[in-house]
């Protein structure tokens, strides 16, 4: 119903009157009206009245409102995460400070544990590195055993040192890098290109017994797992690395224990000839 | 996908943390509420605080959102609240020297280039007028007329909206009307 306590009209048409005003009205009531108007001043003067009002406010929409741009909404970031929502309704894309800002804002106990990872992985990282070298450090250490405890005759080892420097000089001149592991044969690598080079390596003559000393050692090695016989395969690689060295070969010590079992040990057969 | 949806579904979408609800609700009505809050409060400045301060307070308010009230009225009403907020606090800080319709008068108005100086001034003059008329309105008188001049509503949007009989509505037009007339009318100006 028409609530007429807002206005002083008497007139019955004011409802239709105001309808008719924003053209919210059928064709048979905007004709009513109309016929009205042509009778009542009041009303007419009030449409006239009401017609310029809404001029003005239509000119103040045009001068200051159309112009304005829509603002961009948004939910800051702090209120979406009070929010069970996690939503962020800014349709910016990130910045990079935002994101790194984003990024260190995450909770204390993420970011201890991953700094506990980062410290747990350096701390891997320094024991390997350390291993490794203390490896290195062994061999190393294994030379100067080898030439403290070395029970062979010089003269015998020298002459045996330079029956096979000569005869690898005379193989491998052309292909240093196949001379390192000379000493060591491998049966598992003998491919025929490899045949054919190990038929040009030196012969070395090796009596039944020092074969079956040396098959006794390998033996030995197999069935006792001793901190001796470790520490003798040691000494044994550091005799070999004392005489690949002497002989500028450097031997690659990791291949030496893959093969260990594989391999026939020069050094046992350099003690069994230094025992004859 | 969202488009296809009311904005009832779209707010129950929002509240089962679908992030791009509620950004679909704020995209269909932000000019709107703008519009609302611009007419109400006749300041740019507050009116963009108000229509942002407006979308936060429905997102806080997400959970607590009846079904049975439409999202524009509910919109609308914590718009109209807002603006109510922003003027009380708006008048508070400039305490009793000024009108808070007077501090409207501070704002600068930029007029097209090719009015003449006369003419910018009796341009700007009116626009004072109209803002202060507007401004003076009780707010229920003003946030009707804002509706149907600024939102371009018709008068059953505008009843369905605020959830109130037709006739009141168009009641509250026609009296925002006359008293606006008779605003006008004691502020005599040239009319172009």
């Amino acid at each position: 119903m028409f609530d007429y306590n807002h206005q002083n009209s008497s007139c019955t048409f004011a409802e239709q009157t105001i309808s008719y005003l924003y053209d919210e009205i059928d064709v048979s009531g905007k004709a009513a009206v109309e016929k009205h108007l042509r009778i009542c001043a009041v009303c007419a003067d009030e449409i006239t009245g009401f017609g310029i009002v809404r001029s003005s406010i239509l000119d103040w929409q045009r001068d200051e409102f159309y112009q304005l741009e829509t603002p961009k909404i948004e939910i800051p970031n702090n209120e979406s995460k009070k929010l069970p929502l996690g939503i962020s309704v800014s349709n910016k894309t990130q910045s990079w400070i935002g994101t790194l800002r984003e990024f260190l804002s995450v909770s204390p106990a993420s970011v201890a544990i991953a700094a506990l990872l980062l410290v747990t992985v350096f701390v891997g990282l320094i024991v390997i590195n350390h291993n490794s070298s203390g490896n290195n450090q062994i061999a190393v250490g294994g030379d100067k055993n080898a030439t403290q405890t070395s029970v062979l005759p010089e003269p015998e080892n020298k002459s045996e040192i330079a029956s096979i420097n000569s005869s690898n000089n005379s193989t491998n001149v052309n292909s240093p890098e196949k001379s390192s592991p000379s000493n060591v044969i491998k049966v598992q690598e003998l491919s025929p290109k490899n045949l054919q080079t190990a038929a040009k390596l030196p012969v070395v003559k090796v009596s039944n017994n020092a074969r079956a000393a040396s098959r006794t050692a390998v033996a030995a090695r197999k069935t006792k797992n001793s901190p001796t016989v470790r520490r003798l395969d040691v000494s044994n690689y550091a005799a070999v690395n004392t005489l690949s060295a002497k002989a500028g070969l450097v031997p690659k010590l990791n291949n030496i224990e893959e093969e260990e079992e594989e391999t026939l040990h020069l050094a046992d057969l350099l003690n069994e000839v230094g025992g004859k | 996908m969202a488009t296809n949806l009311t904005d009832e579904q779209l707010v129950e979408q929002a509240v089962n943390e679908n992030s791009e609800a509620f950004g679909e609700i704020v995209k269909r009505w932000e000019r709107k509420i703008f519009a609302l809050c611009f007419g109400m409060l006749g300041r740019e400045d507050e009116a963009r605080d108000a229509a942002q301060e407006t979308f936060i307070a429905a997102y806080r308010n997400l959970k607590n959102f009846r079904g049975e009230a439409k999202v524009s009225s509910w919109l609308h009403r914590i718009a109209v609240n807002q603006c109510l907020t922003t003027k009380r606090r708006t008048k508070t800080r400039s305490e009793s020297f000024l009108d808070d319709e007077t501090n409207a008068e501070e704002k600068v108005f930029v007029a097209p280039a090719r009015l003449s100086p006369a003419r910018t001034t009796e341009q700007n003059e009116r626009l004072k007028v109209i803002r202060q008329a507007v401004g003076s309105l009780p707010p229920d008188l003003r946030q009707v007329i804002v509706m149907k001049e600024f939102e371009d509503m018709t008068f059953q949007e505008i009843a369905h909206t605020l959830e109130l009989p037709l006739s009141t509505v168009k009641s509250r037009v026609y009296t925002a009307l006359k008293q606006l007339r008779m605003k006008l009318e004691r502020t005599p100006l040239e009319v172009i």
